[in-house]
């Protein structure tokens, strides 16, 4: 197994405007292997939105590195992609537009990937809404316009900060089971922040349980259960485990 | 109890059609009503010229300041035209100055904090008393016009255009900054359009307001235009050509401000299209 993201105690302060001192996060160390699927659960407040910018460079942690396939990262780079909460695409481009626009910022050629969005497009179940606008689409497909921007440039990491927190209960669910069908079927490393600790263990291979004030990652741990995933298996007697370990973490289990 | 129901269902079903009948005459009646309460207000207003013993110099009746328009036929075009042309040239002149202004303010810091006191104590001021110095500085001729109604109108488009540069969400610009995309790519494909809808409100309001301008600047001192125009006939009492200048000044108005619309509708597309959408719902 190859290390494809390092946290090397990562730590983050803010200064508030009351000039008091505000640790986000305190000496995070995590390995994300090549092609892992990482879920990473808190509490809010926990500091693991702050853990994703810093892990794409958008932001810089006050101490500590993050390494990317051994090397420092210092910039933000097109090999990282980034899915967000809200999918914030662009309301005057149509679907396909949207989802080549990375090609289109990076200066690549539109027209040879274009064939790559319209394939990608169709495996989110969007076939036929290439020529749509953005304002036409429920949040559920929206978002999967923007998993297909992330994808299309086919970054080796993916970084998803609570993709489907906005979504309903079953859109979500459908979308968990989707991103898992297209995380088989083109390997990524994918790095994903949630607060549904269901969801946690039934995308992920191991789950990052992170703690509160200040951010600590308080252990990662491995899920053994078999693959493909389905639905089915929230019902299983080792998921019901896992939920009851990563609770009893987090502190949540104990009242 | 069952005979009751039985009634009230066969009642229903005999009245069913009449709500969707009785909603598309009621329909018809709010489209309808502002025009019959306009014509109304009109004939009330002609009616109380003509036998209320109103003069004709403190109060014209509407068909008196149509004949004294119509009379006037042959001068007002040149003076449309000339406000037509000062209030067009003072509006581009703002948004020609402005948006690029915007756009420094957004880029730079150092520029904003040159331009915003120099801004602030400017939009604080009341352009209308500028316009006597500007005359002063310009001179008599159109240009003091054009460059009143352009300070007039300079305000919304920066606001405007600045907050629409700055509602970008933050998301999007660290997603083509992990795109290692230029800076100028990013201006252009990203902050430029998503400012659009926000830079047409602002014009929208600056039409208007490079209306007001012209009108100060005509009054100020002019012998041309239809601010001009009604400085004078109101100084020899013809109240009648006064309110004349007065609805073509409205219509000059109204025309530019749905240009400016359509504009919105060319330029920005995705949002004329959801505001339409928004209204109807």
């Amino acid at each position: 197994m190859t290390p494809m993201l390092e946290f090397d105690r990562v730590t983050m302060r803010y200064t508030t405007q009351a000039r008091r001192q505000l640790v986000a996060l305190q000496d995070c160390s995590a390995i994300v292997y090549r092609d892992e699927f990482v879920a990473i659960v808190g509490p809010s407040g926990c500091g693991k939105s702050t853990l994703l910018k810093i892990a794409s460079r958008v932001l810089d942690g006050t101490q500590g590195e993050v390494r990317f396939e051994g090397q420092p990262l210092k910039r933000p780079t097109s090999r990282i992609g980034m899915v967000f909460q809200q999918p914030i695409l662009l309301p005057w481009r149509t679907v396909l537009d949207n989802v080549l626009f990375p090609i289109d910022m990076m200066g690549r050629s539109i027209r040879d990937s274009e064939p790559v969005a319209r394939d990608l497009l169709e495996l989110v179940g969007l076939a036929g809404f290439e020529s749509a606008m953005p304002g036409e689409l429920s949040g559920g497909m929206q978002q999967r316009v923007a998993i297909c921007r992330a994808l299309v440039y086919d970054p080796s990491v993916l970084l998803m900060d609570e993709p489907f927190a906005a979504l309903d209960a079953m859109t979500r669910e459908e979308l968990g089971m989707e991103l898992l069908r297209i995380w088989n079927e083109r390997r990524k490393t994918v790095l994903f922040v949630t607060h549904s600790i269901p969801e946690a263990i039934l995308l992920a291979d191991r789950v990052f349980v992170m703690t509160a004030r200040p951010g600590r990652i308080a252990a990662c741990i491995p899920i053994d259960l078999p693959r493909p995933r389905d639905l089915s298996m929230v019902s299983t007697p080792e998921y019901a485990l896992y939920a009851q370990e990563i609770r009893n973490l987090i502190g949540c289990g104990t009242h | 109890m069952p005979r009751k129901s039985e009634i009230s269902l066969a009642a229903g079903l005999i009245e069913a059609p009449s709500p969707t009948l009785s909603s598309r005459i009621g329909r018809q009646a709010s489209e309808g009503a502002p025009i019959a309460v306009f014509a109304a207000l009109l004939v009330i207003w002609e009616l109380s010229c003509r036998y209320g013993g109103i003069p004709r110099w403190l109060l014209p009746a509407p068909t008196l300041i149509v004949s004294e328009m119509w009379a006037a036929r042959e001068s007002l075009p040149s003076h449309i035209l000339v406000t037509l042309v000062e209030v067009v040239a003072g509006f581009f002149a703002a948004v020609v100055v402005g948006i690029p202004l915007s756009v420094l303010i957004v880029l730079s810091s150092f520029v904003r904090k040159i331009t915003y006191p120099v801004l602030v104590m400017l939009q604080s001021l009341p352009k209308v008393a500028l316009a006597p110095i500007i005359l002063l500085w310009v001179g008599y001729g159109p240009g003091s016009k054009v460059l009143i109604s352009a300070v007039t109108a300079f305000f919304p488009i920066i606001i405007n255009t600045t907050a629409g540069l700055e509602a970008v969400p933050e998301e999007l610009l660290q997603l083509s900054r992990s795109l290692e995309a230029p800076t100028l790519k990013v201006f252009w494909k990203v902050r430029l359009p998503f400012a659009m809808p926000y830079v047409f409100s602002g014009m929208k309001v600056s039409m208007a307001l490079s209306l007001i301008g012209a009108v100060v600047g005509e009054f100020v001192g002019a012998n041309r235009g239809l601010g001009y125009l009604i400085l004078t006939y109101s100084s020899t009492m013809n109240t009648a050509l006064v309110f004349g200048a007065m609805v073509l000044l409205a219509l000059m108005g109204i025309v530019l401000f749905y240009v400016v619309c359509a504009a919105e509708r060319v330029f920005c597309p995705w949002y004329a299209a959801g505001s339409a959408r928004d209204r109807v719902l």
